[in-house]
């Protein structure tokens, strides 16, 4: 509670005290759009923890052999993450629901524990120093990139990319009976999805003197994190995930108790929600990408039908 | 050499014995139970517990063990599962809130302190525990190069014994063919006057009862209990395995998981010990890329 | 020449689903595709638009080349086409749908959307504008049905909006998969105008529906399937003269001479009709084990049935005939406890099937043998029925089950087979026998003969009646109203969820609306 007193009868107080949470919020957030963009074009995809781990990666390593500016360090993190975005969806794309969820389960794990754990220069499992990291002076850095992605991917979604997207999250059979390559436009959702991960990831990295491969930083624990930010918030507008991120994030402050029984309200929530609120808190018509018309089903007797 | 495929049989044992109940619920439910990994984790911890904070004796602690896992079962199913069903929710709902209900089980026994709130359920917090030596007979034997452990080449007989007597039931038996019907069309099922719900029901707890044993073995055989032998070990490689398989395969969970376990002893041995992690995970993906119905799922067309 | 087949050719798993198919479509003309239940209409259109690889055999759309194309490029190509189930974009508005036809002539306006041009809104003006006028040229209104999520439309609105959806993309073949499915006769109709109009306005159509008086009606010419090869082609009179194409709708039992193939009119037409032939009141029973009344069922937010009643007395056969999509498996699937009723009650023998759980109802002696049969086909044909007696605790189970497979000699026959290699009469002798095994004192059977050779049609209706005279109840639901009314006490004849009409089974066959309606006159 004194939490939110705080930020309420002294803001500046409340900013100075609370950077890192801000700046933390701002990532999350980042993170959400980019779960927002796949979901929004009905794909399941929990890779983003893998793209965040390219983007964080690459940034810092540049940052400590070659000590190269800070903006060409994220951009080529960003970039790497778009290439693998690419690899990885190409070959994935007639995944639809749980199995494409699982494959980039697969993907994140192999990544971090195949490539990331075994190559030297990774630091392996004891991670990157960051030695040029700045978590207060980031923070003007996270929100700022926050508003234009934010932008960004709102005027996508009305535009004609959005209006395909919409239209292959509901049903991707009758998407290509009117003319729109599905294939192409979710490979577009995929890889700026990836896009987006591999900055936050890379913005994260920058914020912290330390780079940890840990399963809570790029693991199956992150991507659940991710994925909960968008089920709780809702994703049929772009700002349900982030409004989910907000809340999750701030439950371990508000709760004064750093991750203790902080998974167990989580857990709560998650249950309650896909119950009782499926669309999410911001949500209007559902959580829009269950749509039981594509879940991928063993031919035969399992169709309902009315009549 | 020897040795490795003697380890890759028994890591195998347990991820087929843990695939097998994943599959299972698979079948007859079309849903991922991620809470599953929770539940093997949670028979090894409650076993540990009732032999070391309760003074039971191993065996009764054991049967306690497999009777707690199923009751969580039971949880899985009237918590996460059938309110979906009563609301006709899509698949992936039970995704979301199976979850959210491993969040809180592992969270509570990462929690487990004396005196805590999950006090009486576990006592060691996040750390790493192993029965004591002596607990149960374990003597060990070396024939020629090999090292055998007792524990850990019990399993493989347990394990496929279980793994038969489930294969067994679903094959030969009258609750083994309503549990096929309903897996297979459940509109069918309940116009023949099947209760679906209570056949649903068993499903989860046979498959919890089965993920409770798969811990339990794991936990005694390599002397690792903690909140996170689940997540660590099988909540990624179990989805590995039924993917290789095939979902909702029992002989493929079966075939799946010494097949994973034949990858990466083989993996290690080829590429050194830091392989062993991320093969599984590669297969995973592969096998999805290539042929997403495994090995002997079934072929996935949607109806247009 | 504008569509033009050639020996298309389409197997699945040792099935002619298409079977050499053939076809040429005049440039603007409305070409017919008919053919009963399973002939390979929708398989030979999944087919052309792409969906479904094929075999051999090619297509042409004009000069250019369409074989093998996937099914977008086909769409931009100029081919339109509408879904036997209707694929709208439930959550999206009725505008919103028809837009998503116009996408593939959309400019690309990502940069003016970043930097929020004026220029995308005066394009999404002129969008919208013209979305409009073609959910105006079905006859929708685009400020009422237009703003509202597609999947909360009334059944026919939604059947009209998926045609204006495909009217977005301009195409120069238009593809309609059954869409009068399930309309009623004035729906029908309307559907029939709206066909005309597009077609006068230079649109070319390929029509596939099995309803014969539609397709009659509204195409110069028609083509017709059967087991995947096209049996007839020419004039709608030519093809319905045809001897080979009444025999493939009808097959060869009952003691009617038909003219043409049933569904040519509906009752609702012809109510006053009704009248002047002087039915006499169905004589409904006094004392019945099964009581409907006023039975209301809703999927979502389309009713299905309304205010329906019926009655069964003990021993009889009664008869619930309607078109497609009239509502008759929903009134079933109510009394099997499958769905629950808004409103209205039934009760079968003292028990509320409006409430009971539906393994009490089968126990109970109420058990329904569902529309397409619905077999465990991966199980053998023993285990299908040695299911049936789930949970009976019987000494004499063996020998019940021996007493079907006497009766069903086909099925002692196979019965070590998985029931999914069994031909569709064999699985509906499994169905039927696997519903006597339950000990049912009330059957309904959910369409018995649908998509069955006409000589196991024959055998079905044999059985039905060989079991009516052993003493169960049964309540049939049949399209093939002929051969139902035939052998029925009573009959209720149900379009677009209501009961329209009921009478004794004599009366109801010799009723000329119902004749004209149902039986081909």
């Amino acid at each position: 509670m004194d939490f939110f007193i705080q930020l309420f009868s002294d803001p500046v107080g409340f900013w100075n005290s609370h950077t890192l949470l801000i700046a933390q919020i701002g990532i999350n957030s980042i993170l959400a759009s980019s779960m927002f963009i796949v979901l929004y074009s009905g794909q399941l995809s929990l890779a983003a923890p893998g793209f965040m781990a390219v983007g964080a990666y690459t940034s810092v390593l540049m940052d400590q052999y070659w000590h190269t500016p800070l903006a060409l360090n994220i951009a080529t993190g960003v970039l790497l993450a778009g290439v693998l975005g690419l690899l990885v969806g190409l070959p994935v794309l007639r995944l639809r629901g749980v199995f494409l969820a699982i494959a980039t389960i697969g993907f994140i794990e192999a990544l971090r524990l195949g490539v990331i754990l075994n190559m030297p220069i990774t630091g392996e499992g004891l991670g990157l120093k960051n030695l040029s990291a700045d978590p207060l002076g980031g923070i003007y850095f996270v929100l700022v990139s926050l508003v234009i992605v934010l932008f960004v991917v709102w005027r996508l979604t009305k535009g004609r990319l959005g209006a395909a997207w919409a239209a292959i999250r509901q049903d991707e059979l009758a998407a290509l009976s009117q003319g729109i390559d599905v294939a192409r436009y979710k490979m577009i959702a995929f890889v700026l999805s990836a896009i987006l991960a591999g900055f936050a990831g890379a913005l994260e990295a920058h914020l912290n003197f330390f780079v940890d491969p840990g399963d809570a930083q790029y693991g199956v624990a992150r991507a659940v994190q991710i994925l909960t930010f968008a089920v709780l918030g809702g994703s049929g507008y772009v700002l349900g995930p982030v409004v989910g991120a907000l809340i999750i994030t701030l439950l371990p402050w508000i709760f004064q108790a750093q991750g203790i029984y902080i998974n167990i309200v989580t857990g709560a929530f998650l249950i309650a929600v896909i119950i009782f609120r499926p669309q999410g808190i911001v949500g209007r018509g559902g959580l829009a990408i269950i749509r039981p018309a594509w879940w991928p089903r063993r031919t035969g007797a399992r169709a309902s039908s009315p009549g | 050499m020897d040795q490795q495929l003697l380890n890759a049989i028994f890591i195998g044992s347990i991820y087929a014995l843990f695939a097998v109940g994943y599959t299972l619920v698979f079948g007859v439910l079309d849903i991922l139970n991620l809470a599953h990994s929770a539940v093997f984790m949670f028979g090894a911890a409650i076993t540990y517990s009732l032999v070391i904070n309760h003074g039971q004796a191993f065996w009764v602690a054991c049967i306690l063990g497999i009777a707690a896992s199923a009751v969580l079962g039971l949880v899985i199913e009237h918590v996460c599962l059938r309110p979906l069903r009563r609301r006709r929710a899509p698949p992936i709902a039970a995704l979301i809130s199976t979850v959210g209900l491993a969040l809180i089980i592992v969270a509570a026994i990462e929690q487990g302190q004396k005196g805590s709130l999950f006090g009486w359920l576990w006592v060691d917090g996040a750390n790493s525990v192993a029965f004591p030596a002596g607990t149960i007979p374990n003597p060990t034997w070396h024939i020629g190069d090999l090292t055998l452990e007792a524990s850990k080449v019990a399993v493989i007989p347990i394990s496929i014994a279980l793994m038969l007597a489930l294969g067994y039931v679903i094959r030969y038996t009258q609750v083994g063919r309503a549990l096929r019907g309903v897996a297979e069309n459940p509109r069918a099922a309940r116009l023949m006057g099947l209760d679906v719900d209570r056949m649903i029901s068993l499903t989860v707890v046979i498959s919890s009862a089965l993920g409770g044993v798969a811990g339990i073995l794991f936990g005694v055989a390599l002397g690792d209990i903690s909140p996170y032998i689940g997540r660590d070990n099988v909540e990624v490689r179990g989805l590995a395995v039924i993917v290789l398989g095939g979902m909702g395969s029992i002989p493929g969970a079966v075939i799946g998981g010494y097949l994973l376990g034949l990858i990466e002893v083989f993996a290690v041995v080829a590429l050194g010990s830091g392989a062993r992690g991320g093969v599984a995970f590669a297969a995973l993906f592969l096998m999805l890329v290539l042929r997403p119905q495994g090995l002997f799922g079934a072929q996935l067309r949607e109806k247009i | 020449m504008l569509l033009r087949l050639d020996k298309v050719q389409r197997h699945f798993g040792g099935v002619h689903a298409v079977d050499g198919v053939s076809l040429e479509v005049e440039e603007g003309s409305i070409q017919g595709l008919i053919g009963p239940n399973g002939a390979g209409k929708t398989t030979l259109v999944n087919v052309i638009t792409g969906y479904v690889p094929y075999e051999s055999g090619k297509a042409w759309l004009q000069k250019d080349e369409i074989t093998g194309l996937r099914p977008y490029r086909i769409a931009t190509a100029g081919i339109s086409r509408t879904f036997q189930n209707i694929r709208l974009f439930k959550d999206l508005t009725g505008l919103e749908n028809v837009l998503v036809g116009m996408h593939a002539r959309r400019r690309d306006d990502t940069l003016a959307q970043l930097a929020t041009l004026p220029m995308f809104r005066r394009d999404q003006k002129g969008r919208l504008d013209e979305a409009g006028r073609l959910m105006e040229t079905v006859g929708l209104s685009a400020s009422d049905v237009g703003k509202r999520a597609a999947g909360t439309l009334p059944y026919g609105d939604q059947r009209r909006l998926e045609i204006a959806r495909a009217l977005a993309l301009r195409p120069r073949l238009l593809i309609l998969d059954e869409p009068a499915a399930g309309m009623n006769p004035s729906e029908k109709q309307g559907m029939r105008e709206l066909i005309e109009r597009l077609n006068k306005d230079g649109l070319t159509i390929l029509l596939i529906d099995h309803d014969m008086r539609l397709v009659m009606g509204v195409c110069q010419r028609v083509a017709v399937l059967d087991f995947g090869r096209k049996i007839a082609e020419g004039t709608p009179d030519e093809v319905s003269t045809d001897a080979g194409v009444i025999k493939a709708y009808l097959g060869t039992g009952g003691d009617k001479v038909v003219t043409s193939a049933p569904g040519a009119a509906a009752v609702g037409e012809t109510e006053a009709g009704i009248e002047a032939s002087g039915i006499r009141a169905a004589a409904e029973p006094k004392k019945a084990i099964l009581d409907v009344r006023d039975l209301t069922v809703s999927y979502g937010a389309i009713t299905a049935v309304r205010g329906a009643s019926l009655r069964v007395a003990a021993g009889e056969v009664v008869a619930l005939i309607g078109a497609n999509g009239a509502g008759k498996s929903t009134i079933l699937n109510a009394l099997s406890g499958l769905i629950r009723p808004e409103a209205g009650t039934a009760v079968f023998d003292g028990l509320d099937l409006t409430v009971a759980n539906p393994s009490r109802i089968v126990r109970h002696g109420l058990v329904q043998v569902p529309e397409g049969r619905e077999i465990l086909a991966r199980q053998t044909v023993l285990e299908n029925l040695e299911l049936a007696t789930w949970g009976r605790r019987s000494g004499t189970l063996a020998k019940e089950i021996d007493a079907v497979m006497k009766r069903f000699p086909i099925l002692g026959e196979r019965r070590a087979l998985r029931a999914g290699t069994l031909s569709g009469g064999e699985q509906q002798m499994l169905a039927i026998a696997r519903g006597l095994l339950a000990k049912p004192r009330l059957l309904l059977l959910d369409e018995p003969s649908l998509g069955l050779a006409p000589q196991m049609v024959d055998e079905v209706f044999a059985t039905i009646e060989e079991i009516h005279r052993e003493g169960t109840t049964i309540l049939l639901v049949e399209q093939n109203a002929l051969r139902a009314l035939e052998i029925a006490d009573r009959g209720y004849v149900l379009e677009t969820g209501q009961i329209r009409l009921s009478g004794t089974g004599d009366d109801l066959l010799h009723n000329p609306a119902v004749r004209r309606a149902y039986l081909g006159g």
